[in-house]
């Protein structure tokens, strides 16, 4: 492999970066955080709901990375390396917040345990953008009421614009099912946020 | 939502998809439209989860906040050293 070149940084490929990384430079390493970092937070921020939480887990990732340099090998792309780590600090970040809260957007009365989702947001706007950013929440929540393993994947496919071969390497899932998932579970959004429009009512 | 609880063969959810992300020609988007209007369930699976992925599309956008590689590299640093 080349010498590496600080100024040809952006120039170079996940996996070249990487390959540099595992070779002590550290400048390679600050470059995949930086392609990454916004596009990590934005999907693992579905999983939290709280940026301060969302950032912890999104530190966790890379610093994952970091200390696991020597386990990445080039046969596989970095991406899918590192959403693999991501996707499975996740999982184990919503099961744990399972066990502690019993979350559902049907709020039981009967049960003390039961809580509606908040969606973290305290901005006053005016009536326009308070009705979007209303619809916006009736989105999230549409999202979030998406069972766990058909989420994950509509989240990897149109937050995070991943191939269906990509996403059946990250989740370890036959890429039928994959796009099985994906098609039922875009449709599963269209159909509540219609049934929330037709009916005006929380779903 | 009986459409979603239907199983298809891997070829017609490929087509699915294909379809929802646009990636058919002319000839095949044709000829699986003509399925569609004789298939209730494939299309309101075909419309709902296209209609679906517009949706996602709207999707806020969250980014990391400010500082955060400055505080990523002093975590690196505490938790390496």
């Amino acid at each position: 492999m080349d010498s590496f070149n600080t100024t040809a940084v952006k120039n170079y490929s996940d996996e070249d970066l990487m390959e540099y990384f595992q070779n002590g430079e550290e400048i390679a390493f600050n470059e995949l955080v930086f392609r990454y970092k916004d596009r990590l937070h934005n999907f693992l921020y579905r999983y939290t709901h709280n940026h301060q939480d969302c950032e912890d887990l999104v530190q966790e990732t890379f610093l994952r990375v970091h200390k696991s340099k020597s386990s990445y090998e080039r046969i596989a792309k970095f991406s899918t390396w590192m959403y693999t780590i991501a996707l499975n600090l996740a999982k184990s970040l919503y099961k744990k917040k399972q066990k502690m809260h019993k979350v559902s957007i049907h709020k039981d009365p009967n049960d003390s345990e039961d809580y509606e989702m908040h969606i973290e947001d305290t901005n006053i706007l005016p009536d326009q953008e308070l009705h979007e950013k209303l619809s916006l929440e009736q989105l999230e929540k549409a999202l979030m009421a998406l069972p766990e393993d058909f989420r994950e994947v509509v989240m990897l496919r149109d937050l995070q614009e991943m191939t269906y071969e990509e996403i059946s390497e990250v989740t370890d899932i036959p890429m039928g099912t994959v796009k099985s998932r994906i098609n039922r579970g875009r449709a599963q959004i269209q159909h509540m946020i219609e049934s929330y429009v037709d009916l005006g009512t929380s779903f | 939502m009986k459409f979603l609880e239907k199983e298809y063969h891997p070829v017609i959810e490929n087509y699915i998809s294909d379809y929802v992300d646009e990636q058919l020609d002319l000839v095949e988007r044709d000829t699986f439209e003509e399925v569609l209007v004789h298939d209730d369930d494939l299309r309101e699976l075909a419309f709902s989860a296209k209609e679906g992925k517009k949706l996602m599309s709207l999707l806020k956008q969250y980014k990391a906040q400010e500082g955060f590689e400055d505080r990523l590299k002093e975590r690196i640093a505490a938790e390496t050293n």
